[in-house]
C-alpha cells in the first residue's frame, strides 16, 4: 500500500519551503519580533510562560504547568518534575483552566433586595457583612455567628478564618466541608496513632507489590495514582490489585480480583482478616509485642439522628486474650452470609496481608469515611496492617486518600474545625496558650469547648441558635445530606447567609450577600495534599473585576469589625506573612513546615520538614526525625505504641425493607468534581457527562420493566427525584442497590440521603440509605 | 542493445547504492531496537530524555508492516489538521474520543489499543485509526472522553489558542522545528507517519527514523551571547 500519490515529495517540499516560507524565515531571524516557532501557539510578540501550580481539583495534588499568555491561562501540561504525577494528569486537570472562563463568573458583589440579588460595590458588601456579624453578636452572642469553609480553602484562607473566629471573635463556630469527607480518616488516625495524616506517601506505590482497594473506585476518583498502580503492573509480574467494593466499576475491571461485599460489612471483613492472620499464625508478634497496645471503646454508639445528639468514646485497656475471643465471631465461615464474601475470598485477602513476601498498600477514601462507623473501619484497617507489621516502611502502607486539594493542608493541618486550633485542640490549655501567644490575644478569649460540627451547625441555623453563616468555597445546598431541611432552615426569617464563590450555585441562591472570589491562581496560596505535601502557587492572573481572594475578604471584614491589630498584613506580602506566622504553630520535628522560599522553589514539600529534609515515612527512627531509636516509634501516643482497637460490626441506621427495598449509594464520576460548579462549566467535561442518572443492576431493571435511558423515580423517606436509568454503562451496582452521582445541581440526590453520621467523627454517611425505585 | 546497455550502466550503481542503503538501514534499525529495549526499563524522571530518544529510534518503521487495508470500493476518511485541533481544547490537550465506544465500564487499553496501538484500517468507521504516542498508559479514559451532546451547561468565554504554524525552519529548506512539547509525544511517527497521519504534517521520509537528528524543539527565544 502506498500513499505516494497524496504526499508531496521532498523536492516539492523544498521548493515550497524556499518560496513560501522566506518571509517567515526572515522574521524568525529576529527574536522577539515574530519568532513564531519559539512559542507553542504562534501568537506573535507575547511570550508563553509555563508556571507551576497544584491542580485545583482532588486531593492527589498533581503538579501542573499552566501556560500563561497575554494575561490568560491557555494550556496545561503535567509537571514532569512533580513526584506526585510525574507529568501525567487526568481529563479534569488538563481542562481545569477552562473553569476560569465561564461567562457567568461572579465579578461583582451582590446583595439581596426585595428577594433579588443586585450588584453593589465590593467595599459596601464587605461593610454590610462586618456590620451584620457585629450586630448579630451584640444581640445573640458570639456563638450565633459562624463560618463554614472548605478543603478547597488555601492554607492562608483557613488560617485567617481560624484567627478571626477563635482568636478575634472568640467562638468555636468554625467548620469546613472536609467534615463531610475526611473527618473519619482524622479520628481513625488520632485514635490509633495519636496524630493525624498518613505515615507513608505515594512513593510506597513504587515499593509495594500488593494493592487492596477498599470501597474506592480509584480509576475514576484518583485516576493519576491508579495509573501509577497500572504502570507498576506492566513492569512487574507479581503485582496484585484487589478491588473490594459494593459496586462493579472501572477499577474492578482493571484489577486482578474484584470482590463484592454487602454495604456496611467492611467492618466484619476487616475483623475476619484479623481473625485469619491470628489463626494461621501470620501475625508479626515481635512487632505487635513491642509497638502495639490493645484497646476497646464503647459499643452500640448511635447514629446522630437525634436533634441534640452527644457522644464521647472512652478508651479502655484490652487484653490480647479478650481480643482473640472477640474475633471468634468473625471466623470467615461465620461472616460469609453477612458480608456476601465467601470464606475462601476472606482467607485469600488474609493471605495477601499475611504473606511475608508481600508489601501491601491499602487504599480507601469515601467508602470508609462516609460511614456511620467511619472511625471504626479506619481503626480496623490499621489493625490489619499492625498485626501483619506492615506499616511505616517503604511499600507497607495503609493509605487514606483525600478528595479535596487542601482537605489535609487547610482543614486538618490549620485545623478549621470546631474542636481544633492550628496546633492541637481547643480542649487543651497548652494548645490554647500557644495560640494566644502567637496571636497575641488574651488566653480567655479562646473558648475551651467545641460548639457545632457541620451537621449540628446547619441544624443550629435551622433552629435559630445560629443566625449568621459565612460560607466560602463550598456548595452545601448541593452537598448536605437530607438537604431540604437545611435549605429551609437557611431561608428562615432572621437568618443571614453570606456566600463567597466564583459562580452562581444553589448556595448563592439562598444567600443574602454574595462575594465574588478570586479562583485558584488568581491569588497566591498553598494547598496540602494527601501525602503531607504542601504546594505553593503564585498569583498568575488578575482576578476579574471586583473579585478578591477569600483570605483578603476575611481580612477586610475582620478589620472593619475592629480587629485591625490582629490582621496587619499588606496586600503585597500577606500570603508570605501569614505563612510565616502559621509556621510557628508547627515548630517541632513532628510537624515542621518548610520555609516560604523552599515552597516557592519546589513542586511541593512534605512535612515534617526538618534540617532541609522531607519526611517520607513517619514513626520509624530511620526515616522520621521525630522518632526515637532506630526502629518503630509511634510517638503520637503517650505509650509510644499504636493502638489495636476492638471494634465490632454494627448495622447502619436505615436498611432496605419492604417499602424501600434498595440501597442508595452516591458518589462521583471521573469527569466531574464534587458539586459540579466548576467542571460543568468546562465544555469537554459537560459534553461527556451532561446530567446525573441512576445506575441499576440489569436484573433489577428487568424485574421492574425498566430499559436503559427510561425515566424512573427514586423515593426515600426524605424526598424523591426523577432520573434516567443507566444500565451496564459506567458501572454496575450489585443487585438490590442503586447508585447516583451527586454533581448535578438540577438533580439533587441529597434530597433523599440521610443525615446520620459517625458518632465519633460526626461525618455523615452518603453511601447508605433506603429507597424505592418507581417506573414512570 | 545500446539502450539496454546504457540502462545497465546507470542501473547497476543504483542497485548497488540500494543494497548498501538497505543493509545500512537494517543495521541501524537493529541497533536502535536493541538500544531501545535495553533502555526501556529505566523509569526515573532524569532518564526521560534518554528514554524518549531510544523510543524514537525503536519505533522506526512501525508502519512499514501495515497490513490492514480498506476494500477497493471504500473511501477511507482522511484526517485534516483543522479537525485535529477541533478535537482539542488547546494545542497539546488530550483529544476527545470522536466515535462511539463499546464499553464505558471497561475502557482500558486492551480495547482501545486494538486499533490505536499500531493503527490500520478500521472497517467499522471506514477510517484509519490514529496511533497513540503513549501506548504504555492504559487507563485511556483518564484523559480521553467521548462527547454525548453539543450543548453547554453555561456559556464559556474560553478562547482556543491558535495552533502552531507548520514548516517553520531557520533557513529556507532546512529541517523544520518541532513546534510542540515532546512530553508524552515522544513517538514522532505515530502522528507524522502512516496512513492515518494528517497530510500536512506527514513526514516525507519515515524511513529516517532518528527524527531528532535534524528536528528539534526550541527552548528559548534568546540568542546566545558570550557570558
Amino acid at each position: 500500500m502506498s500513499d505516494s500519490n497524496i504526499t508531496i515529495t521532498r523536492r516539492d517540499f523544498l521548493k515550497k519551503m524556499a518560496t513560501t516560507s522566506a518571509a517567515a524565515t526572515a522574521y524568525s531571524l529576529f527574536p522577539g519580533i515574530a519568532f513564531s516557532g519559539l512559542d507553542a501557539f504562534n501568537s506573535g510578540t507575547s511570550k508563553l510562560a509555563w508556571k507551576k501550580t497544584p491542580c485545583r481539583f482532588c486531593g492527589v495534588g498533581c503538579g501542573l504547568l499552566v501556560g500563561i499568555q497575554k494575561g490568560k491561562a491557555i494550556a496545561v501540561k503535567g509537571d514532569p518534575s512533580s513526584p506526585v504525577n510525574r507529568g501525567l494528569c487526568c481529563v479534569k486537570g488538563y481542562h481545569s483552566i477552562q473553569a476560569l472562563y465561564g461567562k457567568d463568573r461572579l465579578k461583582k458583589a451582590l446583595i439581596r433586595k426585595n428577594g433579588k440579588l443586585v450588584e453593589v460595590p465590593i467595599q459596601k458588601a464587605l461593610d454590610i457583612v462586618a456590620q451584620k456579624m457585629k450586630s448579630t453578636i451584640e444581640s445573640h452572642g458570639k456563638d450565633s455567628v459562624s463560618i463554614y469553609g472548605s478543603g478547597q480553602w488555601t492554607i492562608p484562607d483557613g488560617y485567617v478564618a481560624s484567627k478571626l473566629m477563635k482568636g478575634a471573635i472568640g467562638s468555636n463556630n468554625l467548620e469546613a466541608n472536609a467534615r463531610l469527607c475526611m473527618a473519619s480518616a482524622v479520628t481513625g488516625f488520632i485514635t490509633t496513632f495519636g496524630l493525624d495524616e498518613p505515615m507513608g506517601c505515594y512513593e510506597d506505590i513504587d515499593h509495594a507489590n500488593t494493592f487492596v482497594l477498599w470501597g474506592n473506585n480509584m480509576a475514576e476518583n484518583h485516576p493519576v495514582l491508579f495509573s501509577r498502580l497500572l504502570e507498576r503492573k506492566q513492569k512487574q509480574k507479581d503485582i496484585v490489585i484487589v478491588d473490594l467494593a459494593t459496586r462493579t466499576t472501572r477499577t474492578s475491571f482493571a484489577s486482578d480480583r474484584s470482590i463484592l461485599f454487602n454495604p456496611q460489612t467492611d467492618l466484619a471483613i476487616a475483623n475476619a482478616i484479623c481473625y485469619e492472620l491470628i489463626r494461621t499464625e501470620r501475625v508479626n508478634w515481635d512487632f505487635v509485642n513491642k509497638h502495639c497496645s490493645f484497646k476497646k471503646g464503647k459499643t452500640n454508639i448511635g447514629y446522630g439522628l437525634e436533634e441534640h445528639f452527644k457522644f464521647k468514646d472512652k478508651a479502655q485497656d484490652n487484653s490480647l486474650k479478650e481480643y482473640k475471643h472477640f474475633l471468634k465471631d468473625y471466623a470467615p465461615e461465620k461472616v460469609e452470609a453477612l458480608t456476601g464474601v465467601s470464606a475462601k475470598d476472606l482467607r485469600f485477602l488474609a493471605s495477601l496481608y499475611g504473606d511475608a513476601n508481600r508489601k501491601v498498600m491499602s487504599f480507601w477514601c469515601m467508602g470508609f469515611n462516609q460511614h456511620t462507623r467511619g472511625t471504626w473501619i479506619n481503626n480496623l484497617i490499621y489493625n490489619i496492617h499492625l498485626l501483619a507489621g506492615k506499616i511505616s516502611t517503604p511499600g507497607n502502607s495503609p493509605f487514606s486518600l483525600t478528595g479535596q486539594p487542601s482537605a489535609c493542608g487547610t482543614v486538618r493541618e490549620v485545623g478549621t474545625l470546631t474542636h481544633k486550633l492550628p496546633h492541637g485542640v481547643v480542649m487543651s490549655k497548652k494548645a490554647r496558650k500557644l495560640a494566644a501567644k502567637i496571636w497575641n490575644v488574651p488566653l480567655k478569649r479562646i473558648p475551651p469547648k467545641p460548639t457545632h460540627h457541620t451537621v449540628s451547625m446547619f441544624r443550629a441555623l435551622d433552629r435559630g441558635d445560629i443566625r449568621f453563616m459565612w460560607i466560602q468555597v463550598t456548595n452545601p445546598m448541593v452537598t448536605m445530606p437530607k438537604l431540604s431541611r437545611y435549605r429551609d432552615g437557611a431561608l428562615k426569617k432572621d437568618r443571614f447567609v453570606v456566600v463567597s464563590d466564583v459562580y452562581p450555585t444553589p448556595t448563592t441562591d439562598i444567600a443574602d450577600v454574595v462575594l465574588p472570589s478570586a479562583m485558584w491562581f488568581e491569588q497566591e496560596g498553598m494547598f496540602g495534599n494527601s501525602e503531607r505535601r504542601t504546594q505553593h502557587f503564585e498569583r498568575l492572573l488578575e482576578p476579574p473585576e471586583d473579585a478578591m481572594s477569600d483570605t483578603w475578604q476575611l481580612i477586610e471584614v475582620a478589620r472593619k469589625m475592629g480587629f485591625k491589630k490582629l490582621f496587619p498584613w499588606g496586600k503585597e506580602t500577606y500570603i508570605q506573612d501569614i505563612w510565616n506566622e502559621y509556621r510557628k504553630f508547627h515548630d517541632s520535628p513532628k510537624h515542621a513546615m518548610a520555609p516560604y522560599e523552599e515552597l516557592k522553589k519546589k513542586p511541593g514539600v512534605m512535612w515534617p520538614f526538618v534540617k532541609g529534609k522531607e519526611t517520607k515515612w513517619r514513626y520509624h527512627g530511620k526515616t522520621d526525625p521525630a522518632a526515637q531509636g532506630d526502629t518503630f516509634d509511634f510517638y503520637g501516643k503517650p505509650d509510644h505504641r499504636a493502638w489495636i482497637w476492638q471494634r465490632p460490626y454494627e448495622p447502619p441506621p436505615e436498611m432496605p425493607d419492604q417499602k424501600y427495598p434498595f440501597w442508595l449509594n452516591t458518589g462521583r464520576v471521573i469527569e466531574h468534581w464534587h458539586s459540579g460548579s466548576m467542571t460543568r462549566r468546562i465544555p469537554v467535561l459537560h459534553k461527556a457527562v451532561p446530567h446525573s442518572y441512576v445506575e441499576l443492576h440489569p436484573q433489577d431493571a428487568k424485574k421492574l420493566g425498566i430499559q436503559h435511558g427510561e425515566q424512573v423515580r427514586l423515593v426515600s423517606r426524605r424526598g424523591s427525584l426523577e432520573l434516567s436509568a443507566s444500565i451496564n454503562q459506567r458501572a454496575r451496582p450489585a443487585p438490590g442497590q442503586v447508585f447516583v452521582p451527586f454533581f448535578d445541581e438540577g438533580k439533587l440526590i441529597n434530597e433523599l440521603t440521610l443525615d446520620a453520621y459517625c458518632p465519633i467523627s460526626k461525618q455523615p454517611d452518603y453511601k447508605k440509605c433506603a429507597v424505592r425505585v418507581e417506573k414512570i | 542493445m545500446n539502450s539496454d546497455k546504457s540502462q545497465f550502466r546507470t542501473g547497476l550503481p543504483f542497485i548497488i547504492i540500494c543494497v548498501i542503503l538497505f543493509v545500512a538501514v537494517a543495521f541501524i534499525l537493529g541497533e536502535a531496537l536493541r538500544y531501545g529495549l535495553k533502555n526501556q526499563t529505566s523509569d526515573s524522571v532524569e532518564h526521560t530524555f534518554k528514554k524518549s530518544e531510544s523510543i524514537i529510534l525503536a519505533e522506526g518503521g512501525s508502519f512499514l508492516s501495515q497490513t490492514n487495508a480498506p476494500s477497493k470500493n471504500s473511501q477511507p476518511n482522511s484526517r485534516h489538521l483543522d479537525q485535529f485541533y477541533h478535537r482539542r481544547a488547546y494545542p497539546g490537550a488530550p483529544p476527545i474520543v470522536p466515535h462511539p465506544v463499546d464499553s464505558d465500564m471497561n475502557p482500558f487499553a486492551s480495547k482501545c489499543l486494538t486499533c490505536h496501538q499500531h493503527g490500520g484500517y478500521v472497517p467499522k468507521f471506514n477510517a484509519y485509526a490514529p496511533v497513540t504516542p503513549h501506548p504504555q498508559l492504559v487507563n485511556c479514559r483518564q484523559c480521553h472522553v467521548p462527547q454525548v451532546q453539543d450543548e453547554l451547561f453555561k456559556i464559556s468565554m474560553w478562547q482556543k489558542p491558535k495552533p502552531p504554524s507548520i514548516h517553520q525552519s531557520a533557513l529556507p529548506g532546512s529541517p523544520p522545528y518541532i513546534p510542540h512539547s515532546l512530553h508524552m509525544r515522544e513517538k514522532c511517527l505515530s502522528c507524522h507517519s502512516g496512513p492515518s497521519a494528517i497530510q500536512s504534517i506527514k513526514t516525507t521520509h519515515p524511513e529516517r527514523v532518528n527524527c531528532r537528528q535534524c528536528h528539534m524543539v526550541l527552548q528559548t527565544t534568546e540568542q546566545w551571547e558570550r557570558p
